[in-house]
């Protein structure tokens, strides 16, 4: 579903993304690890369209989307989440997962009364019925969460990217997160790229994980092998017991 | 192809494969209702009230009408290029001069009726604005409202440079008028009065329709936040420049108003500050992204100007403006927080100049 | 020929040098501080102004009427500072159309007490001489005024970059709203930057106006200037600021000798709002001071 090949991202003299390439079958839960400043988040960005790679090539369903513009890859199916999370703080959230649901690729054959009504749907989903129209900046990091997904979800995308869905959240409500993500990806058929520093559950959900360090991939397999990887524990060294 | 849908309370129109809502609500019709009944009956009764009581030709007052309504068709273009943009447009005027220039060369070397130069207005200011309007996209914050106050002063550079054509400070004389005389020089201007608020009418519904569209919605996301209006389906690009132009268009028939109302165009004295600061003064008085409130707050300038015109003369400007600025400070919410129904899908624009995205 | 390219040289100079000093205090305030005072223009109109009413309505005589009128320069600006921008520091919008209107008060004020008919005239000539420039020759006057914007400009940057005042204030410009919150101590450094800021721009157009035709209304022109070399400088970029400055200058300069003098204005605005397109933050490669 989704081919990168050689992706390098420099920014000055920094270079935050340095000649990755892999693979992502549909249906899968890729994780993808490494400490702070890896690289991850940036590889999201260019993925999603935020930034333009500047050498490299991103191909999704055989379309190369490398210099596509950020609204098209999001029509073609391709949707985000922020690591700090980004609603729009001024509407509600009804009106938050509305317009990603008139962004999507059926926004323009439905009404805005259809597209409400599709909106609760998701809402309801992420059991954010009750707060619908609470204005997004009153509410709690772990609803903020659940609504940037919501909002994600309603974009009706093919490939999913999260970037860390349970930053700030305590065990139980990073668990419920966890559990609706596995969910989601069943029930509608989803391919996930996740970023997650909470790596335990992480490393439950995730059919391959990628590790990034310092911009390069430096491991590219199953759960259990990677973290065996001397260059993962070397790069995690400090870490949490896996 | 085009297929309409009664449903209970809205209309939905098919319209070439995409599908739009109109939502029919007599219950909030009321008070737009009467509101109209009484913008429209004004003026009538004022004249007829100055002429027979008072047997009184009140051009005076129906020029104020008539300024009024200027602002009016200023300032409504202006909140939805604000909003759509996500940018605070500082030469609004500019396309008014525009426009003014266009309809007054026109008319008076090539002789066409105001009803050609009205299509020919608008489209030079389109023009114009779309070739202009990739700042919107590149610029942003103070740089835009930096950029945008400086197009006024090229126009104002380039009319005295080739004074020839634009006849610097005295403007372009003999303009054809927008239809013939009917002798009495006070029932014409009160002609011109409802030629200026049919057009203002025209403007505000249009902004309304706009705003309570999917694309006013689609717009205010872009006014919040460009990067998450991006990363979800939002063509922010396109709306912006196609906001820019059609606005800029509308202030642009502003001045060919002005130019059949006054028989004539000077460019100087619609390309002055002055006039920027009361149709931002009138567009934010009115109340963010709020339409109604744009029509209360342009008559209430429009008042306040000719009432410091005729008690200080030479100072009016500046009693004026210490008066708008007083008001600025205390009616934040402007004149639509004075009055306001809330409901559930309302959305109150906040408009930033320093942004990131 | 010879004589025409000497004064393109020459007067790309000086009016270079002009302009970056009257642009100094907005690139400065706008930029650094990132306050966004749309009412600096009318402090060219104090100054002036202020002089003329010190010195030839109340008597004084030059010098202290030079020191008056910057002190109620500085006033204006420290009023302008608490009433409007800190008032709106939430409400941008406002804000921006608010100090328009306050410039346009000043001005109009001005028109009222001083019409143009009055003659207005500061004798702050300091060099009566014109000076020799390869073939021709340039009013004294206005190397006076160059020497003083580049000394105004060695100033700044030895204030911004070399103190720890300016270094403070360059740190904590980055959100003027934040900073409120955190204590009332910022609002008074800024108050002093931004009053700073507007000194040297008075004092170089009290040293042009000898040679200048003085009426109410070229608060707007030399505000244009300020403007065009801020932004096409990038805001708050000194080094920017002193590009601009010189381009523009030799713009001005080329144009009005070897074009046509009514086109100098305008060529300038078009120049800088086209390199706009292709870099809209101006000409400085960052948004740092240097």
């Amino acid at each position: 579903m989704l081919k990168v090949s050689n992706l390098t991202k420099r920014f000055g003299g920094i270079i935050a993304v340095n000649d990755v390439s892999f693979k992502i079958e549909k249906g899968e839960i890729v994780g993808l690890i490494g400490p702070n400043g890896a690289g991850k988040t940036t590889l999201i960005n260019l993925i999603s369209g935020f930034y333009i790679p500047d050498r490299g090539k991103i191909e999704f369903n055989g379309l190369d989307i490398t210099k596509k513009m950020m609204h098209e890859r999001a029509k073609l199916g391709i949707a985000r989440t922020f690591q700090n999370p980004r609603v729009i703080s001024n509407m509600t959230a009804h009106m938050n997962v509305l317009y990603a649901v008139l962004g999507s690729p059926y926004g323009k054959n439905i009404t805005m009364t259809e597209a409400g009504a599709e909106a609760i749907y998701y809402l309801d989903l992420f059991g954010l019925l009750k707060k619908r129209d609470v204005l997004a900046s009153d509410l709690a990091i772990y609803e903020l969460r659940l609504l940037e997904l919501a909002r994600a979800l309603a974009l009706r995308p093919k490939l999913l990217l999260i970037d860390e869905a349970m930053a700030g959240l305590n065990p139980a409500e990073a668990e419920s997160v966890s559990k609706l993500i596995n969910r989601i990806r069943n029930e509608f058929d989803l391919t996930i790229v996740w970023i997650e520093h909470v790596l335990k559950v992480l490393m439950r959900s995730a059919d391959r994980v990628l590790v990034m360090h310092y911009g390069k991939l430096i491991a590219d397999g199953k759960p259990e092998e990677v973290v065996r990887k001397p260059e993962v524990v070397e790069a995690y060294i400090g870490e949490e017991e896996l | 192809m085009v297929k309409l849908e009664p449903r209970r309370g809205r209309l939905i129109i098919h319209f070439f494969g995409r599908k739009y809502e109109w939502t029919i609500e007599p219950r909030y019709w009321r008070n737009p209702i009467i509101g109209l009944i009484l913008w429209l009956s004004l003026p009538l009764l004022l004249y007829f009230v100055a002429r027979i009581v008072f047997n009184y030709p009140p051009i005076a007052l129906m020029s104020t009408l008539i300024y009024a309504n200027l602002l009016i068709m200023m300032s409504a273009p202006f909140n939805l290029q604000t909003i759509g943009t996500g940018r605070l447009n500082f030469g609004p005027h500019f396309f008014l001069a525009i426009g003014g220039y266009t309809a007054a060369l026109l008319s008076r070397n090539y002789g066409l009726s105001p009803a050609l130069t009205l299509p020919a207005a608008f489209l030079v200011g389109a023009i114009i604005a779309l070739a202009l309007s990739p700042i919107t996209i590149i610029s942003r914050g103070v740089y835009y409202v930096l950029i945008t106050l400086l197009l006024p002063f090229i126009l104002g550079e380039i009319t005295y440079w080739r004074s020839d054509i634009f006849g610097a400070e005295t403007g372009i004389p003999n303009v054809g008028l927008l239809f013939p005389s009917t002798g009495d020089v006070t029932f014409d201007v009160l002609i011109f009065v409802y030629v200026s608020l049919v057009i203002s009418l025209a403007f505000l519904f249009f902004v309304d329709r706009t705003l309570r569209s999917r694309y006013g919605f689609m717009m205010g996301v872009i006014n919040e936040d460009e990067d998450v209006a991006r990363s979800y389906g939002i063509n922010v690009n396109q709306i912006k420049m196609i906001t820019f132009t059609f606005t800029s268009g509308a202030m642009a028939i502003c001045g060919w108003f002005l130019a059949h109302y006054q028989g004539s165009f000077t460019g100087a004295v619609w390309l002055m500050p002055s006039f920027l600061i009361l149709v931002l003064l009138t567009a934010t008085l009115g109340g963010k992204g709020a339409i109604y409130g744009v029509v209360i707050s342009a008559y209430f300038v429009a008042t306040l100007r000719e009432v410091t015109r005729v008690t200080f003369g030479e100072l009016s400007v500046v009693v004026l403006f210490l008066i708008l600025l007083l008001l600025l400070y205390f009616l934040r919410e402007g004149f639509w927080g004075l009055y306001r129904k809330r409901r559930y899908r309302e959305y109150e624009p906040s408009i930033k100049v320093r942004r990131q995205t | 020929m010879l004589d025409l390219l000497s004064l393109v040289v020459a007067y790309t100079f000086v009016n270079g040098s002009l302009y970056l000093g009257m642009a100094l205090g907005f690139t400065i305030t706008t930029g650094v501080l990132r306050i966004f005072n749309l009412a600096y223009g009318a402090i060219f109109l104090i100054a002036i102004y202020g002089t003329w009413m010190f010195w030839n309505d109340l008597g004084f005589g030059l010098i202290e009427s030079i020191i008056l009128a910057i002190l109620l320069v500085a006033a204006f600006t420290y009023t302008v500072y608490r009433v409007v921008i800190l008032k709106f520091a939430d409400l941008e919008d406002y804000m921006l159309a608010a100090l328009v209107a306050v410039f346009v008060i000043v001005e109009e004020l001005i028109g009222y007490a001083y019409p143009e008919v009055v003659g207005v005239y500061v004798p702050t000539m300091v060099y009566t001489e014109t000076v020799p420039f390869g073939v021709a020759s340039i009013p004294g006057q206005y190397l006076v005024v160059s020497l003083v914007s580049l000394a105004m400009l060695g100033i700044y940057l030895l204030f911004f970059i070399k103190t720890k005042n300016g270094f403070i204030m360059r740190a904590i410009s980055q959100d003027m709203v934040a900073s409120k919150l955190v204590g009332v101590n910022f609002n008074r450094t800024f108050a002093l930057a931004m009053v700073i800021a507007s000194i040297p721009p008075a004092i170089v157009m009290l040293l042009i106006s000898p040679v200048w035709a003085l009426n109410p209304y070229i608060g707007w022109t030399v505000f244009t200037y300020a403007i065009l070399v801020a932004v096409l400088g990038g805001l708050g970029n000194l080094k920017g600021s002193i590009m601009a400055a010189y381009i523009i200058g030799f713009i001005q300069a080329s144009v009005g000798f070897l074009l046509d003098p009514r086109l100098m204005l305008l060529v300038a605005l078009v120049v800088v709002m086209a390199v706009l397109i292709v870099r809209p933050k101006g000409l400085a490669r960052a948004e740092t001071i240097w």
